[in-house]
């Protein structure tokens, strides 16, 4: 994720539920790398406008795994450890299948192998499907990095730690501040780019409206850097564990 | 010297899948560190020497010398497993070309293993055949192998009567194959190679190939669950004589 020897890193932005923000994480994590002048490409389930693709057309592509057709122009495009980054952003009603496509094909163990580093970023919703879903995913894929993110947009969302266990220090749960009504207006009319919006302040948006966007935006960014690191420090360890020489 | 072991795969019916079975099982043995060699009864043009050239030769097992090539072979020939690949229509008449050449007399007296594939189809003449074949297996292991691969479902039968000719045959082992990806499968077909060889993505002259990672997937856990059928039934020890 940060260059150098480091995997390439794979997101997988997911919630089994909708509303929870998957789009917005995505949309981050996307801009993310551009700010930081990484190559990136990025990938939408969302059925509905507005998605991924409406806000970063240039660097997304539309996705399905239902039929083998959108499970092979997908899966065998991720796979490859190219130095891009990927960025999935998994639709609730693609869930189910995008992860059992991904077991049947034993899509993690190839992926490590060939340099690719899986992350599942889960929005840690407080229901109790999302709940659910996320401990199966962790039974189902134990060699696999599950992040809960959570979103303090989302009510309660906090209040659901406890049910999100941790069981390696990659997985260290993500947050994505608040931001309020007021400021999020400006974010959510498609097209729209974090990294375009940094760089050249619209003018439409008052100085204190767009230094609030640029300090919320930053926090976001902390979170991916501090995730960057811990996923570098792993592959430290490991390397230095005998018999990965 | 252990003795040498005879599988028969064979149907009474076309298009059930019996070069796809025979496919697996010699995969099987490779991974297993086998030696196996093959025979194609589907003379002059064989479709198993098309994905394992190497291991097999296409025969016609209704003459007299291709059938001394094969069983008169059996105790010299390094591998140590004969698959034999039978055409359609000939399971019947095989074995009973085997038991008047007397290869099922040596088969009781425990010189040879020998096993049958009796591959089925969705219809109840599949059922017929099991009556039909259990004349000739006393000594044999018997496997009927239900085959799912083309996602078929076995519509026509219902399970007393299969159960009927199933208890015909003496410790008959059923085998369940399931169901494959079309595509995967299909493109498999393409390559022309054995599965094995798809899964680790290389051509027939053992170049690395751009083969999809998801339809190598497909195919790697399909693959792992036919042999976890052969596992279940000790294939092994019955090849090793055990």
């Amino acid at each position: 994720m940060n260059g150098g020897n480091a995997r390439t890193p794979l997101f997988i932005v997911c919630s089994p539920q909708p509303r929870t923000g998957c789009t917005l994480v995505a949309r981050l994590l996307v801009d993310f790398f551009l700010m930081e002048g990484r190559p990136v490409a990025a990938f939408d389930f969302a059925a509905e406008p507005p998605s991924l693709i409406d806000f970063l057309p240039g660097y997304t592509v539309r996705a399905d795994v239902t039929e083998i057709g959108g499970q092979m122009a997908l899966f065998d495009r991720i796979i490859v450890s190219d130095g891009t980054a990927k960025v999935v952003d998994l639709s609730p009603i693609a869930f189910q299948q995008f992860f059992s496509v991904m077991s049947e094909i034993a899509f993690v163990a190839d992926a490590r192998e060939r340099g690719m580093e899986p992350i599942v970023l889960f929005m840690a919703a407080p229901d109790a499907i999302s709940q659910r879903s996320y401990s199966l995913l962790q039974r189902r894929f134990p060699e696999m990095a599950l992040v809960p993110v959570y979103n303090e947009m989302l009510a309660r969302a906090d209040r659901a730690r406890k049910n999100y266990a941790v069981l390696d220090s990659t997985s260290v749960a993500m947050q994505i501040p608040a931001l309020a009504p007021l400021y999020r207006r400006f974010l959510d009319q498609p097209p729209f780019s974090f990294a375009a919006f940094r760089g050249a302040p619209p003018d439409d948006i008052p100085l204190d409206t767009y230094m609030e966007l640029l300090r919320w935006m930053r926090r976001a960014c902390v979170e991916f850097r501090e995730l960057e690191l811990r996923l570098l420090l792993n592959d430290v360890r490991l390397s230095l564990q005998p018999g990965t020489g | 010297m252990s003795k040498p072991a005879v599988i028969l795969v064979g149907a009474d019916k076309g298009g059930v899948g019996k070069t796809t079975v025979t496919r697996t099982l010699l995969d099987y043995f490779v991974a297993h560190n086998i030696p196996a060699r093959a025979f194609d009864t589907e003379s002059p043009r064989g479709t198993l020497k098309r994905f394992h050239p190497d291991m097999t030769e296409v025969v016609d097992v209704t003459t007299i010398p291709d059938q001394m090539r094969i069983f008169d072979t059996l105790a010299e020939a390094d591998a140590k497993v004969t698959v034999i690949d039978v055409r359609a229509g000939l399971l019947s008449s095989t074995l009973r070309a085997l038991r008047d050449i007397g290869f099922l007399d040596i088969v009781k007296k425990g010189q040879v293993t020998f096993a049958v594939f009796h591959i089925l189809g969705p219809s109840i003449a599949s059922l017929d055949e099991i009556a039909e074949t259990a004349a000739f297996v006393g000594d044999a292991k018997y496997f009927l192998v239900k085959n799912h691969i083309n996602n078929t479902s076995f519509f026509e039968w219902d399970p007393a009567t299969y159960d009927s000719y199933f208890s015909k045959i003496k410790d008959a082992v059923e085998i369940n194959i399931p169901h494959l990806n079309e595509m995967a499968c299909e493109q498999v077909e393409v390559a022309s190679v054995p599965f094995l060889t798809f899964v680790a993505n290389k051509n027939a002259g053992n170049e690395t190939a751009a083969y999809s990672f998801v339809l190598r997937g497909y195919v790697r856990h399909w693959l792992g669950n036919v042999w976890g059928e052969y596992d279940r039934v000790k294939l092994t020890d019955i090849t090793a004589g055990r």
